[in-house]
């Protein structure tokens, strides 16, 4: 007990020291950020709509451009109509910010793999896709943010001549610290 | 334990990633890491574009040289087969201009290329054919630095296989899988996106 409170102690220390960040004043090099939520889809070569769990870490090395990954798994379709039987996603890329006091409006270019299979097809397939991310954080302090995004992923369909891309929305709260020393 | 960990990421982090680029002398020695992004059009007709995911390194050999070695995996799945290609490969990017520190640095490249095709019917997965070759590689392309270590690059390249070819055709409604030797020059049109972050200069001795 007494061991695990000095060693959080110690963290929190650490932590405090770096997080000298003045995002309110749109300062972001060193920021390190992290969120989860929910993404409702839209299928556009399908007249189907997905749900989609997952989540994104970003890092700033400057105070315009970050490095960020994502990873998304699919839940379930919100139609009675199917396409997709499970698809687990995972996306990396860079992005650009146009930070103005606490807003950050961002783009983003990413690329990734899917493992994919289906509705009825017994095969899994691993297929690459790429993403373009389009949205807005707002700073609500140095360790939260309040964040809404759109997001077009595109990917080839493993069973047809055809494409199977996606529209995806998400926004929720998200958590940041400064790595940024004093 | 966490916690400790937590503590050395983040002070990692803080110390290396955001710090600027100390070069002795030219940018000879810049060690850099990608992923890339390729778009493939292939020449025979009844095969679709893949699209593909890899990564890649560099090291730059002086101000206007600069060297790449990658690796993609470019699946596509075409009317009755689908395809799968797997290259491993290197170039050489010459940067005609001495712009090293401008906005968009354009370059022509060279290079060669291992590459491993698999293609498998749709309908009869036990019906295959694969073949191993080598290729070369040209083309031209642009970097674009974002900032003092982040580039993107776009590049165009023309790809010829120098090895075996395969195709697929249908007969009576089958699928038959041909291999042709002699090398048919079959080669593909290769559009490329990557992302490469500077890590560090190799050349740099203090």
């Amino acid at each position: 007990m007494g061991t695990r409170l000095i060693k959080l102690l110690v963290c929190m220390t650490v932590v405090i020291q770096v997080s000298a960040q003045q995002v309110e004043l749109g300062e972001r090099q060193g920021l390190l950020q992290a969120t989860g939520s929910l993404y409702p889809g839209w299928m556009l070569n399908h007249n189907v709509r997905n749900n989609y769990a997952g989540g994104h870490f970003a890092y700033y090395f400057d105070d315009h451009y970050s490095f960020r990954g994502e990873f998304l798994g699919y839940v379930d379709a919100q139609t009675d109509e199917k396409y997709i039987k499970k698809h687990l996603q995972v996306q990396a890329g860079f992005g650009r910010h146009f930070p103005m006091k606490r807003w950050d409006p961002f783009i983003y270019a990413q690329m990734g793999l899917a493992g994919i299979e289906l509705q009825g097809s017994t095969n899994a397939f691993l297929r690459p896709n790429v993403g373009l991310v389009a949205g807005v954080n707002y700073n609500v302090s140095r360790f939260f943010y309040f964040y809404g995004e759109c997001e077009f992923i595109h990917m080839k369909d493993p069973e047809r001549m055809n494409n199977m891309d996606q529209l995806l929305v998400t926004a929720g709260l998200g958590f940041q610290i400064s790595t940024k020393r004093k | 334990m966490k916690h400790l960990l937590l503590s050395c990421f983040l002070s990692i982090a803080g110390a290396v990633l955001a710090q600027t680029m100390n070069y002795k002398g030219s940018q000879g020695g810049t060690l850099s890491f990608g992923q890339r992004t390729t778009l493939s059009a292939f020449n025979h007709g009844n095969e679709a574009s893949a699209l593909g995911i890899g990564g890649q390194f560099r090291v730059r050999l002086s101000e206007r040289i600069n060297t790449e070695w990658f690796f993609d995996y470019l699946p596509a799945t075409n009317e009755f087969s689908r395809r799968s290609d797997y290259h491993i490969g290197w170039s050489v990017m010459y940067c005609p201009f001495n712009h090293a520190n401008e906005r968009f640095v354009p370059y022509v490249l060279a290079g060669h290329c291992f590459d491993y095709t698999k293609q498998v019917e749709i309908a009869n997965t036990n019906n295959t054919v694969d073949r191993w070759s080598s290729a070369v590689q040209g083309g031209i392309g642009t970097h674009v630095n974002l900032t003092e270590r982040l580039d993107m690059s776009l590049s165009s390249q023309y790809m010829i296989h120098l090895g075996t070819d395969v195709n697929s055709h249908t007969h009576d409604g089958a699928v038959e899988f041909h291999k042709e030797k002699g090398g048919s020059f079959e080669g593909h049109l290769l559009f490329t996106l990557s992302f490469n972050y500077k890590f560090m200069d190799l050349w740099a001795r203090d």
